[in-house]
């Protein structure tokens, strides 16, 4: 590649770039510039495909233009290089863009099939394009499949579907009335019939042919009762959910079991429904259509599907291990309570395609609770009992199922974002437990601590120990330090100390992080460097001066006290030395006695204009960065400057330097000074 | 406690701990210990399960295949754990390194952990090595009756921890240390008497510090001594003897007298200090304390008188039971008074991790290390200088091994003659009843100067001016260390590396037999 080809090729590749949206002047550009410097043609295709290939899918579709036009205009070599790797670009494009996007790229393939005016043929060779023809048919095949998934289903299976449900509804209405010992009520009588008359519409659905009018009218109907059945489960729902997980399952298992004897009759349509459970709601118009042709066949597929099932539900039982399965049936268990919610319906807007969804999901249940039921006889479930955390998540689970989530997934997530965490939960009973005991002892009354060989090494001794006076150096003291983990009390006394070693711990970080330090001087240029934690070791003190000293010097972390403190008694030497020499030391001496007593601080520093004559002093004026200040800066409204804080390490607070604050605003200490004199 | 299914023994169950793995909703897959720890990729984080009681030890002071040392980073996710008494705060990722040292839980705890720059056998015994504490509760135990005699008198309880090599006497100092300044803020003074150890100071010191706030557990030195800036943990201001051989027997009488007024000045801050005096102390002594038991007679003599001992724990080699047996057999008990002391003898910490030469050297290079530059939280800068070869005068004590004291008990009342001075409190007539040899072992001698003496050697700056007589000189204290990193003997100047900025201090130096190449 010379030079000029090279700068050529750059010139393309940077319009290209341009290319992010659908612009006509730069794919017109792009197609000159081909044209016009055919010798680039490899330079220019490899570049192009690239774009496709890396661009994002957004963008593809514009590349394509551009490739398009370069090859309709300048044609040959282009149309020959292009075609080399078209299809892969096509296809990859095809695949990862949205469906607008894809009519685009279809009826730009349908334009390359078309003869072109200088050729008479087609832009690109024949093969290239059978390639990608080949693609698309299959492709829309595909997604015709989809488009049709989602149809709504024939009239005639749906109503059957319908009665289906409702005849489990009344048998679980019935089922519940005899738990209640109501046989003789009046409700039962009436659901009896109901049961019947179903059973009637049934079979004439499926011999006579009735009008489509008669159809829909016959699925309102369906359609009201079925709401009312609907509102009596949820309230019996609501009432279940509130019991035990087992208790529960048991329920559970005597509905199921009723509800296969009592469907005997429609069965069929239930096991159909167990044989393409795998989701494929189509499989089953199909079968359907056959049965209803012949009730001897559809006979004899009921029994054969009933058998098969029944087998798959033992074959399951025999082929897990007695340990994995233990695991299984656990996990079985918060399937099957979850999998009960799924039976409560969505009310008002029974969607035809959900309610056959649903469907699916009740006979997939069905043999869930089949493999449960045969799990249990065999003594094989683990069954939690009732103090156990998985009784106390399943509660709160399920008072989560009434308020309307239907998904076991997202009330697990929900029910973690609730709920502490099990840590933290058990920290605090460990806190609490360890509180009481601690409470209740004393290392006096304790005469088996007397300390003899025999008392250290008994077990007796340990045992005390380990149940009650180890709790005094761990959980008695049940407020961890979260940086260093030392534990603090709950007296006041206790949690003034912990805030006071909270702040020092906050004081330290941000020394050791270093500080901003920004600096005014007299031409008030501000400068932004970072002072870092800088130290060496001291020097060991001598013994004489050891024999005095006392630890808490170091140790305290009160306010207060830190500024003596600084760790450093050679520093403080200093500070003494250098501090009051200078007026400002003094005054900086003044303010940290002022420290303690914070009430005064306004008072004291930041009016304290009667000193304000001594120009030398002015640059000691500082001011304490009040808490409720959020940017830790102000903007001087003399000099228009924006102050930052800086951190000052002798009084261990953010300060603003040279900073004056009069009825509530700041100003530099100097401008306030000129403006005043003014 | 209305919470169903939260009680401890419940929850204890649901996380069964014998299944091989189970699955933690939020944390992912975690390892339960059974044996052994997995390892499923070595850089990623790795779970470990901890239950009460258990211990995990690790030894960080070897190396790898490639020589490299190796880093781990444990962070505590739930539940209490602790590193040598001194409990790790959770959620907070702590780095180790170049040491030995144990995690023990507390309670059921998790524990995440990762290793850098691994380049060990996955199957190493060194990250798999949890066992059960059996010992932990002795140490309680023991804990608790010296915590109850805290809170009855005024004077606390002075403890002597005796033992065996690799019994665990130093981690007794230190768990005990720790225990005693969590339930009230005591500050019992702890006494390092092992000048091969170094804690809060480098190699070759004995030293001395109350302990008023938590021990660094990352640090196998416990503590920095003062820095003049910020740490993230309250360093100590100690107090340094310099002892400056690297084994006792090199120069018995140095020792004893290093010890002494160590112990002198001691004694006086506890008069000067109640809150210390009230905390009592916990005293950490070398094994040759009690392994030659004969020689160390006079000093042990002279300890606990001065110290006013009321507790000597001696750490028994062996793990058995039959301790009470064996305890009226104990060779102390001819020394101590019984009404005064009460001896109690331990079984060996559970999961000593047993020290080699190797690792001993390691530590004493790193303390030195520590000295000058800091440690893995605190980077301190120390100060190169450098000084003619007339403007130092260094001095040296002699190596004066004198075997007859550690080959038998014949010459007991030879060595024991300084301290049975103490003893009656005659400090003014020590030098005059001192024989020839003591004498000999007392006197300093000029070194000098030139690069194979003093080349990477540790010198010990004292509290006095450079011209001080060198009897006086042994008397004061010191200041600190500098390390004498060249030797120019052409231009007849030597590099210091000094911890503090400025000049060389005009004050005296005295030659270490520590030597430091960085």
């Amino acid at each position: 590649m010379d030079g000029e080809t090279e700068a050529v090729v750059k010139q393309f590749d940077f319009v290209l770039k341009e290319l992010t949206f659908n612009s006509r002047p730069i794919i017109t550009t792009l197609t000159k510039m081909a044209e016009e410097n055919i010798s680039c043609a490899k330079y220019f295709v490899e570049i192009l495909e690239n774009r496709i290939d890396k661009c994002v899918p957004s963008q593809k579709l514009f590349a394509f233009y551009a490739l398009d036009s370069i090859c309709k205009n300048a044609g040959s070599p282009y149309t020959i290089f292009f075609s080399k790797n078209l299809f892969k670009l096509y296809k990859k494009t095809y695949l990862i863009v949205n469906n607008q996007v894809r009519t685009k790229l279809i009826s730009l393939f349908k334009s390359w099939l078309q003869p072109t005016k200088a050729t008479g043929e087609p832009v690109f060779d024949k093969t290239t394009l059978n390639v990608i023809e080949n693609f698309l048919v299959k492709a829309s095949a595909l997604h015709q499949k989809n488009l049709e998934s989602m149809l709504p289903t024939p009239t005639i299976p749906l109503l059957f579907k319908e009665i289906d449900k409702l005849t489990a509804l009344s048998n679980e209405r019935i089922k519940d009335l005899k738990d209640n010992n109501n046989v003789n009520s009046e409700d039962y009588n009436k659901l009896l019939a109901k049961l019947e008359v179903l059973k009637q519409l049934r079979l004439v659905l499926a011999k006579e042919k009735l009008s489509g009018n008669a159809l829909k009218q016959v699925q309102l109907q369906l359609k009201q009762v079925f709401a009312q059945d609907q509102q009596y489960l949820q309230e019996k729902h609501r009432i279940q959910q509130q019991q035990q997980l087992h208790q529960q399952q048991q329920g559970a298992e005597r509905e199921q079991s009723q509800s296969f004897i009592s469907n005997e009759n429609y069965s069929f349509n239930t096991t159909s429904n167990i044989a393409g459970a795998s989701h494929s709601g189509t499989s089953i118009i199909p079968l359907f259509n056959n049965n209803k042709n012949s009730d001897r066949i559809s006979n004899l597929n009921k029994d054969l599907n009933l058998q098969n099932s029944s087998e798959s539900s033992t074959t399951f039982s025999t082929l897990f291990g007695p340990n994995s399965l233990s695991t299984t049936a656990s996990s079985l268990n918060y399937g099957i309570s979850s999998g009960l919610n799924f039976t409560q319906p969505n009310s008002n807007n029974t969607n035809n395609v959900t309610d056959f969804l649903e469907l699916g999901k009740q006979s997939k249940l069905n043999k869930l609770q089949n493999l449960y039921d045969s799990l249990s006889k065999e003594n094989l479930l683990y069954i939690p009992s009732k103090n156990s955390i998985v009784t106390l998540f399943d509660k709160l689970n399920s008072i989560r199922n009434v308020d309307g989530s239907d998904s076991i997934n997202s009330d697990i997530e929900k029910l973690s974002q609730k709920l502490p965490s099990i840590s933290t939960l058990l920290n605090i009973l460990n806190d609490f437990h360890a509180l009481m005991i601690v409470n209740n002892i004393n290392l006096d009354n304790a005469p088996k601590l007397q300390l003899t060989q025999e008392n250290i090494l008994s077990n007796e001794t340990s045992k005390i120990v380990m149940d009650n006076f180890i709790h005094l150096i761990y959980r008695g003291k049940p407020n961890k330090c979260s940086t260093c983990g030392k534990r603090y009390g709950n007296t006041p006394h206790e949690k003034m100390l912990q805030c006071y070693h909270l702040d020092w711990h906050f004081r330290i970080n941000r020394r050791l992080k270093g500080t901003s330090y920004n600096a005014d001087d007299n031409n008030s240029t501000t400068f932004v460097a970072t002072q870092r934690n800088i130290q060496s070791r001291n020097w060991y003190i001598p013994d004489l001066q050891w024999v005095g000293f006392k630890d808490d010097e170091i140790v305290s972390t009160r306010f207060n006290n830190d500024s003596k403190s600084t760790t450093d008694i050679g520093e403080e030497n200093r500070k003494r030395n250098f501090g009051e020499d200078t007026v400002g030391g003094k005054r900086k001496k003044r303010s940290e006695e002022n420290m303690s007593s914070p009430q005064k601080i306004g008072g004291n520093i930041n009016s304290a204009e009667d000193t304000m004559d001594l120009s030398a002093d002015l640059h000691e004026h500082y001011v304490i960065v009040p808490e409720t200040m959020v940017d830790n800066s102000y903007k001087c409204s003399i000099c228009q400057e924006k102050v930052t804080s800086i951190y000052d390490d002798d009084i261990g607070e953010w300060i603003w330097k040279n900073t004056i604050q009069v009825d509530g605003k700041y100003y530099h200490a100097t401008c306030y000074k000129e403006t005043k004199n003014i | 406690m209305s919470l169903p299914g939260l009680e401890p023994g419940h929850t204890g169950n649901t996380l069964s701990l014998d299944s091989d793995s189970i699955n933690d909703p939020i944390n992912g897959p975690i390892n339960i210990y059974n044996g052994d720890v997995k390892l499923a990729n070595k850089d990623e984080p790795q779970y470990l399960t901890l239950s009460i009681g258990m211990q995990w030890s690790l030894e960080l002071g070897k190396q790898d295949l490639v020589g490299q040392h190796v880093k781990i980073y444990i962070t505590v996710l739930s539940g209490i754990c602790e590193v040598l008494g001194t409990e790790l705060a959770n959620d907070v990722e702590y780095c180790f390194q170049d040491w030995n040292f144990s995690v023990l839980a507390i309670e059921d705890s998790r524990i995440k952990w990762r290793l850098v720059n691994l380049m060990i056998p996955l199957d190493d015994p060194f990250i798999n090595n949890v066992t059960p504490n059996d010992n932990a509760k002795y140490v309680y135990n023991l804990h608790f009756a010296i915590e109850k005699l805290r809170c009855s008198s005024f004077t606390g309880p002075k403890v002597l921890i005796l033992g065996n090599k690799n019994t665990g006497k130093t981690s007794l100092s230190r768990i005990l240390s720790s225990y005693s300044i969590k339930n009230k803020a005591y500050q019992p003074m702890f006494i390092n008497l092992d000048p091969e150890q170094p804690i809060v100071s480098p190699p070759g010191c004995i030293m001395a510090t109350p302990i008023s706030d938590l021990i660094d557990l990352q640090s196998p030195f416990w503590n920095e001594s003062l820095t003049s800036g910020a740490t993230k943990l309250h360093s100590r201001q100690p107090l340094i003897k310099n002892f400056g051989f690297e084994k006792i027997e090199d120069n018995f009488d140095w020792y004893v007298d290093t010890v002494r007024q160590m112990l002198d000045t001691v004694d006086r801050r506890l008069y000067n200090d109640p809150l210390v005096q009230r905390s009592g102390c916990i005293i950490d002594t070398p094994s040759c304390f009690y392994e030659s038991y004969e020689s160390f007679e006079s000093v042990l003599n002279m300890i606990i008188s001065k110290m006013k001992i009321d507790i000597i724990v001696i750490l028994s080699a062996n793990t058995n039971n039959d301790i009470s047996t064996t305890i009226n057999a104990e060779p102390i008990n001819k020394i101590i008074d019984k009404n005064k002391c009460s001896v109690i003898k331990l079984p060996k910490l559970t999961g000593v991790i047993p020290n080699d030469d190797a690792y001993k050297r390691l530590l004493q290079r790193l303390a030195i290390r520590d000295y000058f530059y800091g440690d893995l939280n605190t980077v301190i800068t120390p100060y190169v200088t450098s000084c003619d070869f007339t403007d130092l005068i260094i001095w040296e004590l002699p190596v004066n091994n004198r075997s007859d004291t550690f080959n038998g008990s014949a010459n007991v009342g030879d060595a024991s003659i300084p301290s049975n001075n103490q003893n009656n409190g005659n400090n003014n007539n020590t030098e005059n009843d001192m024989s020839a040899d003591t004498v000999k072992s007392l006197t300093l001698q000029p070194v000098e100067v030139n690069q194979p003496n003093l080349q990477h050697a540790i010198i010990t700056i004292y509290h006095c001016p450079k011209r001080t007589e060198p009897k006086q000189i042994l008397q004061s204290s010191v200041m600190g260390f500098a390390l004498i990193t060249e030797v120019n003997e052409k231009r007849q100047r030597c590099k210091l590396l000094l911890p503090v900025p400025g000049s060389l201090p005009k004050n005296a130096l005295v030659l270490t037999s520590y030597r430091y190449l960085e």
